[in-house]
């Protein structure tokens, strides 16, 4: 079993359909869809190789920290190697191919790689492939390890360079970077607003809690549009903040047409900004951990907040039968909001024995709770099948359950990745290093973004 | 990439200046006095500091001018600018 499409819910648009080309075979998708909802949504759970041995891998979050659905965009003189299947937006008449594959992806020669792979240790290559000589079996063992190909023909797009100048820059458009830029802009200064997906809202885009007293899309919508009608706010969508540097520079890549067709791109495809801010605000929210254990990279294996964007966002479903290992709370949210989606949710596995409310809301929805365990190793072929788990506290019996799907939530890390390469430690991420830099939300040690709203 | 402060024309990128290195570096002489040490020295020997350093910058890409700048190695903090020929005004900071 595998990811299916939902009869209702989301936020595509239904009334347009998108068709797409995915390893030579044909598919289609909803306008809103990116690559990976798309992909999950047409029952596809194996999107590529792993780098070495190549294991099979599937999708394993939907945004940026996407380690698996690296792909090929395109054909020929336009082609791009190596994209994040869950950073392409779907568009009419788009060609993508899997990467590190051959000769098909369900059907892997190098695979035959992880049956010795005890033979094959780190730096085996550049160590045994010494005599005569590294160059003469390099092209063929690069090839085997590679990711993408890089086009033969010159680039046939245009990109644009641009300086520019912000007295307040607001990285990330979560709730924190909306509530921060909002007050900003309230004082007349210049406010720019930078977000690397197509729509603002972050976390905020699948919350299901009410934000000060309407739900979190009505809020994010009335946000939006104060933001919009501020002429001294400038909002920047598909752009990432790549690199903060000295005095309050920071480099930005936006993503002005990458989203349209071929045919309907007119003028510089990107465009890399040079930013000089007077303050940076750092809202750029958090990644889940995932979890380690056996085979956790099989196919099935998924981030549970990931899960909880493809339904809310895609009313993509990432299988049937679904079970939860986490640590913490936030997994909760995501078996509820599936279980009500009416997903089967076979099993919460909890390396906790004790467990606040969430685990009495889902105790009421007859979701089997697991308590005190942690998973040790997933089971299946091309696919998970089942997972075994095993006791954290000596309370709990060691077993296994079968699923399509797992998805896991090892806690939340903070995005800190600007932030320390302003100079600060990210073990003190409330107190930046430099007067130019400060941080919101989740990076500042919030649990919750929200929690923030007052300041 | 820093932000300077050029005395004449506000503050600009560090891609419109030069960096002419070393600031405050007398030459020996007369020269018929000056040995191989003293002459290599002044050709050649430059202060590394981890922390406040002084340096000559042209604004290369604008007016053209030279002038001073203390600038802090590690944080790359701009500690003072002042014109060429002066000596390092004082700050708060009492350096
Ligand atoms: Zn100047």
């Amino acid at each position: 079993m595998s990811g299916w499409r939902l009869k209702s819910g989301g936020t595509i648009d239904r009334d347009r359909r998108v068709r797409f080309q995915w390893d030579g075979r044909s598919y289609e998708g909803f306008a809103g869809d990116t690559l990976a909802s798309a992909l999950l949504a047409n029952g596809i759970s194996l999107v590529g190789r792993s780098f070495k041995y190549h294991r099979p891998r599937g999708l394993f979050a939907a945004g940026l920290e996407e380690p698996n659905g690296i792909v090929q965009l395109e054909a020929d003189e336009a082609t791009i190697p190596n994209l994040k299947a869950t950073q392409i937006e779907l568009y009419d008449g788009l060609i993508a191919t899997p990467v590190n594959v051959k000769p098909s992806l369900e059907f892997d020669l190098m695979a035959a790689n992880s049956l010795v792979k005890r033979f094959i240790p780190a730096a085996f290559y550049y160590k045994t492939f010494m005599w005569p000589g590294w160059h003469w079996f390099e092209p063929s063992i690069r090839r085997a390890a590679g990711l993408g190909t890089a086009p033969a023909e010159p680039d046939p797009d245009a990109y644009e360079h641009r300086f520019a100048h912000t007295d307040i820059l607001v990285v990330g458009a979560g709730a924190a970077g909306i509530a921060a830029a909002l007050a900003a802009a309230e004082s007349g200064t210049s406010v720019m607003l930078v977000e690397v997906e197509p729509e603002l809202g972050g976390g905020l885009r699948d919350e299901k809690q009410p934000v000060e007293g309407q739900s979190a899309t009505a809020w994010l919508k009335k946000a939006t549009k104060a933001l919009a009608s501020k002429s001294n706010v400038t909002i920047l969508r598909r752009t990432m903040a790549f690199g903060f540097y000295d005095h309050g520079l920071i480099g930005l890549h936006e993503r002005i047409a990458d989203h349209l067709p071929p045919d309907q791109r007119h003028g510089p495809r990107q465009r890399l900004w040079k930013v000089r801010c007077g303050q940076v605000i750092l809202a750029t929210g958090a990644f889940e951990r995932p979890f380690p254990f056996a085979r956790n990279d099989l196919p099935g294996v998924m981030l549970a907040s990931s899960a909880l964007s493809y339904l809310s966002r895609y009313a993509v479903a990432p299988g049937r039968n679904i079970v939860i290992a986490t640590n913490n709370d936030s997994a909760y949210t995501v078996g509820l909001a599936l279980h009500d989606a009416g997903i089967q949710i076979s099993a919460i596995i909890d390396s906790r024995t004790t467990v606040g409310a969430c685990a009495r809301d889902a105790e009421e929805k007859a979701i089997r709770l697991i308590l005190g365990a942690a998973p040790v190793r997933a089971k299946g072929r091309l696919r998970i099948e089942s997972v075994s788990f095993a006791p954290v506290s000596s309370t709990t019996e060691t077993g296994s359950v079968g699923c399509d799907t797992l998805l896991v939530s090892g806690g939340w890390n903070p995005t800190v990745h600007l932030h320390s390469q302003s100079g600060a430690c990210a073990a003190s991420a409330q107190r930046p290093s430099r007067p130019d830099a400060s941080v919101y939300g989740r990076p500042s040690g919030c649990r919750r973004s929200l929690g923030r709203f007052a300041e | 990439m820093l932000l300077i402060l050029c005395p004449y024309c506000g503050p600009r990128a560090e891609i419109e200046f030069r960096c002419g290195g070393e600031s405050h570096i007398e030459r020996p002489g007369p020269y018929s006095e000056v040995d191989d040490g003293a002459w290599a020295d002044y050709l050649f020997t430059r202060k590394n500091p981890k922390g406040e350093h002084r340096e000559r910058w042209l604004h290369a890409a604008g007016c053209r001018q030279w002038f001073n700048v203390a600038r802090d190695t590690v944080s790359h903090t701009i500690l003072a600018v002042y014109p060429m020929g002066k000596t390092r005004p004082p700050t708060e900071a009492g350096t």
